[in-house]
């Protein structure tokens, strides 16, 4: 696996040339640094939904045809401190595709017509979500963790809604004028491509296109708070969904990461996992349980969480069997074997997860975005195969603890 | 490969049958990385289940799981261990007419689970204890679908739409069924649909078809033929003379109208052009029901697809309200739609849009080795895997006069169900 790093305007460009016939597939970003204490999170939302209702050079419906007629797809999306992009096209049509990007990001309309209709899309979406008890109970297990204004905190859906009502469409306009620059932007490529037409495909979408000297993301790190439970009732719910979690004090790709993601794995990490293994597997209580390591950058620490689904019957002894195996596998860590079955199922699935150009554009991008070499994705397994199963332990020991663990739980509550 | 008779190459996908036990495979050579994919699919899904047995294939795909003779949790090898530990991605699916296992891992581990796949094929366990804890797991599947409004609707339509023909139930099965399910009906059932003649295993990856399939041979050859069983008879749906309407409702927010269709089946010569009409329809921000809904504020979505079954299903149209919107104004709008596509039949330019579209839309599920295999499935359950590779140049063939035609034959007020589905306070 040859993969070129080179730079072609504003952009940090990565390409990988595979024999996959006719497709090309990229991911990308761009740094826009929101204040998410004053709602600019949301301001990034709204602004980036807005990219393909139109631009300066031609309305939605000619923008739309651009991209279909080629059967190409193209997708924004704000992402915390970054606006991401991804996109897949035949071969002959990847100059097109970002010179059509290229306009969106660079020239969009965000007209008031436009905004207001949008808003009132977001706001169905955000009346929709309600009654998902996945997404509330997750949104709860986040507000439980993270203080206002952190980058994984989410704000309730009345909050969204009352602040879809005020916001106008010139603050849209600000937002995007000041923050869309192509600071520390990155893109990568994968899939069946010529490097010198994608270099000068993006040299020519972007490569007039300038943006301020990048500080960098500031270090963020959270306080473990006292463990609360919430629930949110949401009638008419035959299951209910469960979270429990808390912060943890280390960042992505640190020292600690690595052992901590296996010490992880051990417990929630796949199917055969300690909590699917007991809890679905000889309990029956559950469809699906995992834990998780989530929200974590190199400057962002995370959190750790377990996930799971429970019919109103067994609630009570469902939430009873997660808090008992989590504390019995803090108490006793991992054994041996254990270590090294998660540490050759982490190894073994790198592999078979890098087996699309999709899946490869966005892990080629997620190391340059994150200022990590892109040679990570070569010697990651190397990395998990030194772990040991002492450090496994220690680490587990440092960061996991039972009795810190928030509860949310969504669902029919009567 | 001598036990192996090569019956056909098309699209890139060879296709053997194994000579003693009627096997098929599919071979596909895909090298973007050492990796494969191993998916077996057999020729039973939830139609072929009886009253009182609905579920039965989904429970299967369950207790599959959960051992067999050499792979099992006591042997410390059960089937999931085995396979996650070296990294693989697994899973199971069932369907209306077909259930699938899978595995995508390295590929110097193919041999792991092509041997996990010929053990279970009739080495499967269906231990009574094993029945016992799986039966909550599953239940609390079917809780958690009926958690959504959109899945209740949806199941709601299946159910109108097909009164005789077994389409009727849910793959999961009605809830009594699940809930008095036997180790002994479950049994017969494996019994009569797990055989090799029954199967065709799928190989996408990299690694030669001469190793694959001595590998295969190697762990499947042994197993002998069915004793023929196969199949029961599904009864035909008689055809439907008016319009049925669902109306229903739940507390929450979510406001929904699906339209349903009858369609011919996936194999059908028209299903290339209804495929075309969906992308008219619904697909991206130029399609007609995008600009006359989401774009006009009535929806938050709208999106058409054809079911892909072996027998009459139905074509789909799904719309999501925004609060405001007026579920009779949201049909209305769809009503005219279809009757102007009757009527005026569409644009060139929308065809050429449609047809470009689709090109891509091949190309890029080829991208990857479980696309490749999750593709040539749907295919085997529509009851011709060479659909996976004509179909492409299928679609291309439609004119713009096809659209209008299977517009005109199939999306008659008659044989359509209207849902509503409205949220309380």
């Amino acid at each position: 696996m040859t993969i070129v790093e080179t730079v072609a305007g504003p952009c940090q460009i990565l390409l990988l040339k595979t024999n996959t016939e006719s497709v090309v597939s990229w991911r990308g970003s761009f740094v826009t640094n929101p204040d998410i204490v004053a709602g600019e999170n949301n301001l990034q939302v709204l602004a980036t939904s807005l990219l393909d209702k139109g631009t300066r050079l031609r309305d939605r419906f000619k923008l739309a045809e651009a991209l279909e007629l080629r059967g190409a797809g193209i997708s924004f999306w704000s992402d915390g401190a970054r606006v991401s992009l991804r996109g897949t096209a035949l071969r002959e049509d990847v100059a097109d595709v970002l010179a059509i990007a290229a306009e969106m990001l660079r020239q969009p309309l965000l007209s008031d017509k436009e905004c207001d209709k949008e808003k009132v899309g977001l706001a169905a979406v955000a009346q929709q979500a309600r009654e998902s008890t996945a997404f509330q109970a997750q949104s709860a297990l986040l507000r439980q963790i993270y203080p206002q204004g952190h980058v994984n905190y989410d704000r309730p859906l009345d909050e969204l809604m009352a602040w879809l009502d005020q916001v106008a469409p010139s603050h849209v306009r600000t937002y995007h004028a000041r923050h869309f620059k192509p600071q520390g932007m990155v893109l990568a490529f994968a899939g069946d491509l010529n490097m010198d037409d994608i270099a000068k495909a993006v040299e020519d979408a972007f490569g007039d296109w300038s943006g301020d000297e990048w500080p960098g993301v500031p270090a963020v790190k959270v306080e473990r708070t006292q463990p609360a439970s919430e629930r949110v009732h949401i009638a008419g719910k035959s299951s209910l969904d469960v979270r429990l979690g808390h912060a943890i004090d280390i960042v992505w790709m640190g020292d600690e990461y690595l052992p901590l993601l296996v010490a992880n794995h051990v417990l929630g990490g796949n199917f055969s996992a300690r909590l699917m293994r007991n809890i679905r597997g000889k309990m029956g209580l559950t469809y699906g349980v995992y834990s998780r390591l989530s929200g974590f950058h190199p400057r962002v620490t995370g959190y750790w969480s377990v996930g799971l689904t429970l019919s109103h019957e067994l609630y009570k002894a469902g939430i009873a069997a997660v808090r008992d195996q989590v504390r019995q596998y803090v108490e006793e860590g991992p054994t041996d074997q254990e270590v090294q079955r998660s540490k050759d199922a982490i190894s073994g699935s790198c592999l078979v997860g890098l087996s699309s150009t999709s899946q490869l554009a966005g892990v080629m991008h997620k190391y340059t975005a994150y200022g990590l070499p892109v040679s990570n994705i070569q010697s990651f397994p190397a990395g998990i195969a030194r772990v040991t199963a002492e450090e496994v332990r220690e680490s587990m020991a440092s960061h996991f603890d039972p009795g810190a663990l928030h509860l949310t739980v969504a669902g029919d509550m009567d | 490969m001598t036990a192996f008779r090569r019956l056909s190459v098309l699209g890139g996908i060879e296709e053997y049958v194994h000579e003693r036990n009627g096997l098929r495979v599919l071979y596909c050579e895909q090298s973007v990385l050492p990796v494969v994919t191993v998916m077996i699919t057999y020729l039973v899904g939830s139609a072929d289940e009886g009253p009182g047995a609905t579920g039965s294939t989904h429970f299967l795909e369950h207790l599959m799981f959960k051992g067999s003779n050499r792979y099992n949790a006591e042997n410390q090898t059960s089937v999931i261990d085995v396979l996650q530990r070296v990294g693989a991605q697994v899973n199971a699916t069932t369907a209306k007419d077909r259930t699938n296992y899978y595995a995508t891992l390295p590929s110097q581990h193919f041999a792991l689970a092509v041997d996990i796949e010929a053990d279970r094929m009739r080495g499967a366990l269906l231990s009574p204890k094993d029945l016992l804890t799986e039966r909550t797991v599953i239940l609390n599947e079917l809780d958690r679908a009926e958690n959504f409004p959109i899945s209740r609707l949806y199941r709601k339509v299946w159910s109108r739409a097909f009164t005789v023909h077994p389409y009727h139930h849910p793959i999961i099965g009605w809830k009594r069924d699940v809930e008095n399910a036997s180790i002994t009906g479950l049994r017969d059932f494996y019994d009569r649909y797990y055989w090799p003649d029954n199967a065709v295993l799928s190989i996408v990856g990299r690694l030669s078809a001469d190793e694959a399939l001595h590998v295969v041979d190697e762990h499947f050859g042994s197993i002998p033929r069915s004793g023929g069983a196969g199949r029961v008879g599904r009864y035909p749906e008689p055809a439907q003379e008016k319009e049925r309407r669902i109306e229903s409702e739940s507390p929450g927010y979510v406001s929904a109208l699906i339209m349903a269709y009858k369609s011919p089946p996936a194999s059908h010569e028209d299903s290339a052009a209804l495929g075309q009409l969906a992308y008219v329809l619904s697909h991206g921000k130029v399609s007609r029901l995008w600009r006359k809904l989401t774009d006009r504020g009535l929806t938050t979505s709208a999106r058409t697809w054809s079911a892909s079954t072996r027998d009459p299903g139905l074509f789909c149209i799904e719309t999501s309200l925004v609060p405001s919107a007026a579920h009779a104004e949201v049909e209305a709008v769809i009503v005219a739609e279809v009757n102007a596509i009757q009527q005026h039949g569409v644009t060139e330019e929308e065809t050429a849009r449609a047809r470009n579209q689709v090109r891509a839309y091949e190309a890029f599920r080829r991208d990857g080795t479980y696309g490749v295999a999750s593709a040539l499935n749907e295919a085997i359950a529509a009851g011709d895997w060479k659909l996976y590779s004509t179909m492409p140049d299928r679609l291309r063939a439609v004119t713009r006069l096809d659209i209008q035609r299977v517009a005109r034959r199939y999306l008659r007020t008659a044989s359509r169900i209207v849902a509503w589905h409205k949220p309380t306070a």
